[in-house]
């Protein structure tokens, strides 16, 4: 029986006759559909939310009738619903532990006291347990609102409304018409130093105006405004007004409004920013224009315009789905869900009260808190690459708060509570069982391990044929493909040039030589000189004959013929030391590979086996070996294959947009096959170091160990 | 923007520890409050922080530090070589030597000197007044008390000695001494067989328990030592609180007595809660810490018989597994679907009353218990047309409590009783709480070190295990485990029979008393002479203890002759070796199953214990695990069996524990919530 009726207590509080207190104000709202009774407590300026069964009962809490009658009045009307006695107690005592309830008995300072530090230590507790959102109240700027409304008032109608609309809307279309000018280079503009000073003046300005759109939407709307200040979040200043009292305004329209003025003043400065930046000349003013726009148009949409973090749209979304505590019920749910489905539990009531609530709590549940565990880690990341040691620390403490403390809950709920003491092994083998193996399976089972990278098939140097003299291809002789031995000719090349200089110099030659020949008995000294001449026409004969010879081009090694751009090269002017092509001789041709620094110490040190997959025959898994390495790093690609444009792993630095650099830091190994490679040069190929197997939180610890290092430079 | 979070919940504060001062010594009278009837000194109720917590954690794991620190050794060193100087005083000289040393005491506190001084008078006035000499193990058990400890000494060690030592040296100090324990034969017969020794210290003693006059019990607590049964202490306790009302504060009480013409003073009874030794401590403090304890009227309100007499016929009709399912462990029955619609269905026609959701399925469940989770002669008994209860733990009836939420009323319409009146409560409180509002608490048991760390956590107590004066000279024979009940009978008559007739007194212990009648028919049947000592014959208790040790005797007894009875041996059994126990089937806990086995062998006495327990007893049957068991029974060895036994009895001591720590925090939590009320109890 988990519900009793009577309760062994009741006797203590049967007698009482409790009264609500003067500064407490009952709102009836309607949420999906049904009653909920808000009271509002003008003194703390806090709301509690009650059921129509609550209020039946809260009703009649009027400081003349005992609390039995009003028991059993209540338990008349509800019939079927009726509370059980503890809920009544449990009631009155929320009542009393929000300070609302009035009761003759004489008051009992002890527990005054008791309460008074409870609440100061639970609000120490709240900052303790969330560093990264501190509060911190200032004044009161309610007097001030009061004097500054008149003023104000007007724009809050129709007329602000849609003068509101129109300067959005230009603004908008003014957005879309320079949207090329905007956008352009935006990271550089918006990062540069100056910029993030202005950013920094101009954030606070609009913040503030920001809030005070909230708490004039309160003011219109009959609310009070009793606390402004600041809120630290992320160690980040920003300004906040409490909007409490909205929470008891009864049309949703209303709360809406307030969530959402600050938004929409922003917006409203922004529009105004994107006219003036239209209009005026670059200058500081235009500068100052451009950020107003940042700040109000893309930082308030992406923070305040997100529902997942609770920000104004959050408030928002909730008053319009009209489901209060959207965020903390959705977590409620999910943890219903689980024990429900997983544990089995079947006395679990669930938080979803109203038709169509159920799907909303669930899918918030799951976007938030993705949402949140990537914000978590961005947060923490950049918290401690900001400030070393404070960052650690507090990244800590949020891991903590984040991570540990609702672990540990979920734990305790599973071993300590009573429900989940009873179902102790249905804990154990859906739970426990599961993390045990898990844990077991991660830490000791030990998984194949290896580094994966890309390469390219490469020929060495002497493999390559360069055309070694320039000149028109006038004849391929042997067919590209076949097998040629040393020495064959393979391409035939014809330089008139060349010829024509052959046949001119040896036509100076033969001159030289008779007049040398006439000289010789006329002038000795000028036979001399015609001697040198001579001789010099002749190297020089020599050397273009010898460049003639090299026009036919011969294979150096023998092996297969491979001329990547044979059908073009017919009559293609060659340039000297053009590659032309390459003699393939399977043992000759290497794969070059690059490993990123970080696999760097693993490859060299624990690689049991090397296999490779050649991209044109993916089917295949060839063995090969290391047969060398270059101990120092490179940022040159071997071939532009491997670059990200390329299709291959390494981004290319666009600094350097004329040669293939790339920004990581690689190690080129060279591995050759061990049945011999007869492939196209050049073709990327997937290369695979087998490590020994290793269990996969070793490998986990690692990667999160190489993020903080690079994260914070150690 | 940023909301005040709305439709806040209420904070819950989980760990909950107690916070006794540790008397130290050199505590002065100047700072411990006056014993009076305005300023009724106590601890107020506290719930720890979970700082506090943690810290108790800490300071738990060490306790066994505390021996040290009390430096036993030394201190009987120091008593022992007091002694032979007061030994060669006269009366009167050692009536001066108290005087002087009562005024020390009343200036100084508790020094370690003092206190040396203080045992070594009383130890010689016991030898003197009472022939009885302290030991040195009960020296250091005294010494153990006044620091605020639970002192575990074996059965037979003499407790009801070692308290006069702790009780009279703190009286001696000026500070009101409540010596409490389980039972009104325990406390007449300690506070008479004491009362020599308190008086020649010039201490005056008071007994109170049940029936006993407004007048008595006052003078009885105005006394520096008072013995006192648990209940009557706290049903005391309850009165005064009703008495003074909401007038709880010395002020305002002294500022009535200006204006009023009577003080309320003058029909309180306690005087405050100053120091409380508790004589079986686990029993009181552990076991019996869940009974609440409630002062009730009569209402007027009652439910009418036919509504209970449908509630009792709709749950006849309704079938197990598909409508409900028991929890035998647990006791605890839960409605399923079916038969929660199947009520419903059932009810429509019966009245308004039965419309209501909570109530119809509640008086259901209760109605179930009654058939199936309470049965006649082991939770209750039918005496003269009225429902009696049975306590579990001490097997005595109790005549005045009732259960709650009619559950009584349904049992006495299922046993054709008269209906009595729904009674009212006016004022509750629990064992727990009770104690932990004293300033000193401690204790004395045979059997602590299972629940050392509920002491702890609950009442902040460390637990001290005082090594024994003499070797017990206990035989313990191997455990028989038999498959059926029957054969069990058998084999305990068989066993009885073989030590009868060797001339030796037998004690054989049943779990309850439809068990023990069993037995005392099967013993008809073969024909012993027996006597049978259980909830039906409270009355002739005493007188049945006493014959317990004669020659040949056979007594059959429910767990009620567990406790601080002491089997006195008639001449010539010591020869024949003693008493024989024989456990017929395990308790709930272990400490039970040890009591009663030190019913023999105390004192240095011989004597024998064995088991005869089945494998249909309760405590397997009643095991989650009881499917399993039945089915490997075939294959176990009696190592594995004892083993199972073991395992049986342990998982249920540690759902009792876990029930209880819970209970506490709920409780605690509960009373928290209540704060509003103005009232505590």
């Amino acid at each position: 029986m988990s519900q009793q009726l009577f309760s062994r207590s009741w006797y203590r509080v049967a007698p009482l006759k409790p009264r609500l207190r003067s500064h407490v104000q009952i709102h009836r709202h309607t949420y999906r559909g049904e009653d909920w009774y808000i009271l509002q407590d003008h003194f703390t300026g806090r709301h509690h939310r009650f059921s129509p069964e609550a209020y039946q009962i809260i009703g009649l809490m009027n400081g003349q009738l005992r609390l039995d009658a009003i028991w059993e009045a209540a338990c008349a009307r509800l019939g079927e619903d009726m509370p059980t006695q503890d809920e009544v107690i449990g009631l009155v005592a929320q009542l009393h532990h929000f300070d609302l309830l009035h009761t003759e008995t004489k008051p009992d300072f002890v527990d005054i006291e008791r309460r008074q530090s409870r609440n100061r230590q639970s609000r120490l507790r709240q900052s303790l347990r969330s560093p990264m959102s501190i509060v911190l109240p200032l004044f009161d700027p309610e007097k001030m609102l009061v004097r500054v409304m008149p003023l104000i008032r007007p724009l809050l109608g129709w007329f602000g409304l849609t003068l509101w609309l129109a300067v959005v809307l230009c603004g908008l279309v003014l957005a879309g018409i320079h949207w090329q000018d905007l956008t352009n280079n935006l990271s550089d503009r918006i990062l540069s130093l100056e910029n993030l000073a202005l950013i920094g003046l101009i954030f606070p300005f609009v913040k503030v105006v920001h809030e005070f759109g909230h708490a004039f939407m309160i003011k219109r709307f009959g609310g009070e405004v009793h606390e402004m200040g600041i809120m630290l979040l992320v160690l980040f200043p920003i300004p906040y007004v409490d909007a409490s009292t909205s929470l008891s305004f009864r049309n949703k329209y209303q709360r809406m409004l307030v969530g959402a003025a600050g938004i929409m003043v922003e917006l409203f400065l922004a529009a105004l920013a994107m006219l003036v930046w239209v209009q005026i000349e670059p200058g500081p003013v235009r500068a100052i224009a451009y950020n107003l726009m940042l700040i109000g148009g893309v930082s308030t949409l992406l923070f305040n315009g997100n529902p997942l973090i609770r920000f104004d749209a959050y408030y928002v979304l909730t008053d319009f789905l009209e489901i209060p505590n959207l965020g903390s019920r959705s977590s409620k749910y999910f943890g219903y869900l689980l024990q429900k489905y997983l544990l089995h539990h079947r006395g679990v009531e669930s938080p979803a009260t109203t038709p169509g609530e159920a799907s909303w709590l669930l899918a918030y549940a799951l976007a938030s808190s993705v949402y949140r565990i990537f914000l978590t880690i961005r947060i923490i990341l950049f918290i401690a690459g900001k400030f070393f040691f404070l960052g650690l620390v507090l990244a800590f403490w949020t891991a903590v708060s984040m991570v540990l403390f609702p672990l540990s809950r979920a734990f305790h709920f599973l071993f300590k509570d009573r429900v989940m003491q009873q179902k102790r092994s249905r804990v154990m083998t859906v739970v426990v069982l599961p993390l045990i193996l898990l844990v077991l399976g991660l830490a000791l089972v030990p998984f194949p391990l290896s580094t994966l990278t890309q390469g390219v098939v490469w020929a060495p140097d002497e493999a390559t044929i360069h055309a070694r003299a320039n000149g028109f291809v006038e004849q391929i002789l042997v067919a590209n493909g076949s097998q040629v031995t040393p020495n064959t000719k393979i391409l035939q090349c014809q330089d008139p040039e060349l010829q024509l200089r052959i046949e001119l110099l040896t036509a100076e030659l033969g001159e030289y030589k008779a007049r040398y020949q006439q000289s010789r008995t006329q002038d000795l000294s000028q036979a001399a000189i015609l001697q040198e001449e001579v001789s010099r026409i002749q190297t020089e004969l020599t050397r273009a004959q010898e460049r003639a010879k090299d026009l036919i081009i011969r294979a150096e090694l023998g092996g297969q013929l491979v001329l990547p751009e044979a059908n073009s090269l017919q009559g293609q002017y060659l340039h000297r030391g053009v590659p032309l092509g390459y003699i393939l001789t399977p043992e000759h041709l290497l794969i070059r590979v690059l490993v990123p620094q970080k696999d760097i110490d693993r490859v060299r040190e624990q690689t049991l086996k090397t296999t490779v997959r050649l991209a044109e025959r993916p089917e295949r898994e060839l063995d090969a070996r290391i047969i060398r390495q270059i101990p120092a790093a490179t940022h040159h690609l071997p071939s532009l294959t491997l670059s990200l444009e390329g299709g291959g792993p390494f981004a290319l630095d666009p600094n350097h947009r004329d040669e293939a650099r790339v920004f990581d830091r690689l190690f080129q190994f060279d591995l050759r096959l061990v049945e011999p490679l007869a492939d196209k040069i050049n073709q990327r190929v997937y290369v695979r170091f087998h490590h020994p197997a290793e269990p996969l939180i070793y490998r986990w610890a690692r990667g999160l160990r190489r993020i903080v290092m690079r994260r914070f430079d150690i | 923007m940023k909301f005040s979070s709305p439709y806040e919940g209420i904070k819950k504060h989980p760990w909950t520890l107690p916070g006794n001062d540790i008397i130290m010594f050199g505590h002065s009278l100047f700072s411990h409050p006056p014993a009076d009837h305005t300023l009724r000194p106590e601890q107020a109720d506290r719930v720890e922080t979970s700082v506090e917590g943690v810290v108790y954690g800490v300071l738990g794991k060490v306790q066994p530090l505390l021996n040290l620190r009390l430096r036993p050794a030394r201190f009987i060193a120091q008593v022992e070589q007091l002694v032979p100087g007061f030994r060669q005083l006269s009366d009167g000289q050692l009536r001066q030597e108290v005087l002087a040393l009562e005024q020390k005491l009343h200036q100084n506190g508790l020094k370690p000197s003092l206190v040396a001084r203080s045992f070594a008078l009383i130890r010689e006035t016991s030898w003197r007044v009472l022939g009885q000499r302290h030991y040195p193990c009960q020296l250091h058990c005294g010494l153990a008390l006044l620091h605020n400890t639970v002192a575990e000494m074996q059965t037979g060690e003499g407790k009801t000695l070692t308290a006069t030592l702790a009780a009279a040296t703190v009286a001696l100090a000026g500070m009101p001494v409540h010596v409490v324990s389980v039972n009104d034969y325990l406390t007449t017969r300690d506070a008479e067989e004491m009362g020599p020794l308190y008086r020649a210290l010039g201490l005056e003693v008071g007994h109170v328990v049940q029936g006993m006059t407004e007048n008595e019990r006052k003078k009885s607590y105005l006394c520096p030592i008072t013995y006192v049964t648990n209940k009557e202490l706290v049903f005391d306790y309850l009165r005064d609180r009703l008495t003074l009302g909401e007038q709880i504060g010395p002020l305002q009480t002294l500022a009535e007595n200006l204006y009023r013409k009577t003080s309320r003073n003058r029909s309180l009874l306690l005087r405050g809660l100053h120091f409380a030794l508790v004589d079986e401590a686990d029993s009181i403090l552990i076991d019996e810490a869940r009974t609440p304890l409630i002062i009730s009227g009569n209402d007027d309100c009652g439910e009418e018989r036919h509504h209970l007499q449908r509630a009792l016929r709709l749950a006849q009709a309704l079938m197990a597994p598909q409508d409900y399912t028991i929890d035998h462990t647990r006791r605890h029955i839960r409605l399923s679907k079916q038969g929660k619609a199947t009520i419903k269905n059932q009810a429509k026609n019966f009245g308004p009353l039965w419309q209501g959701l909570v109530w119809r399925e509640g008086i259901i469940t209760q109605a179930l218990a009654s058939l199936h989770l309470y049965h006649k002669d082991e939770h209750y008994l039918l005496r003269e047309g009225k429902i009696e209860i049975i306590d579990a733990f001490t097997g005595r009836v109790m005549p005045d409590r009732s259960w709650e939420q009619g559950l009584h009323q349904l049992i006495e319409v299922k046993e054709g009783c008269a209906l009595s009146q729904r009674r009212t409560t006016l004022a509750q409180i629990s064992f727990q709480r009770f104690f932990r509002r004293y300033l000193h608490l401690s204790g004395m048991t045979g059997t602590a070190s299972e629940v050392r760390r509920e002491l702890w956590t609950v009442y902040g107590l460390p637990t001290l295990r005082i090594p024994p004066h003499r070797p017990v000279q206990r035989i313990t024979c191997p455990t028989e485990i038999l498959p059926t009940i029957s054969q069990k009978w058998d084999a305990v008559i068989k066993r009885v029979q073989e030590e009868q007739s060797k001339g030796r007194p037998v004690l054989i212990g049943t779990r309850s008393v439809a068990a023990s009648e069993q037995l005392k028919r099967k013993m008809e049947q073969a024909g012993l002479p027996h006597q049978l000592l259980n909830a039906r014959h409270d009355a002739t208790e005493a007188q049945l203890v006493a014959s317990a040790g004669k020659k040949g005797n056979i007594t059959i007894a429910t767990n009620m002759a567990g406790r601080g009875t002491d089997i006195k041996l008639e001449s010539g059994v010591k020869d024949l070796g003693g008493l024989h126990v024989i456990l017929t089937e395990r308790h709930e806990a272990m400490r039970i199953d040890r009591q009663l086995a030190g019913r023999c062998g105390r004192q240095g006495d011989p004597g024998s214990f064995e088991e005869i327990v089945s494998w249909e007893d309760a405590l397997f049957q009643e095991t989650p695990a009881a499917d399993w068991i039945n089915r490997l029974r075939p294959a176990l060895s009696s190592c594995a069996g004892l083993w199972l036994l073991r395992w049986a009895q342990r998982s249920l001591e540690n759902f009792h524990a876990r029930m209880r720590t819970e209970l506490f925090r709920q409780d605690q939590k509960h009373n928290e919530l209540l704060s509003f009320s103005g009232r505590q109890e």
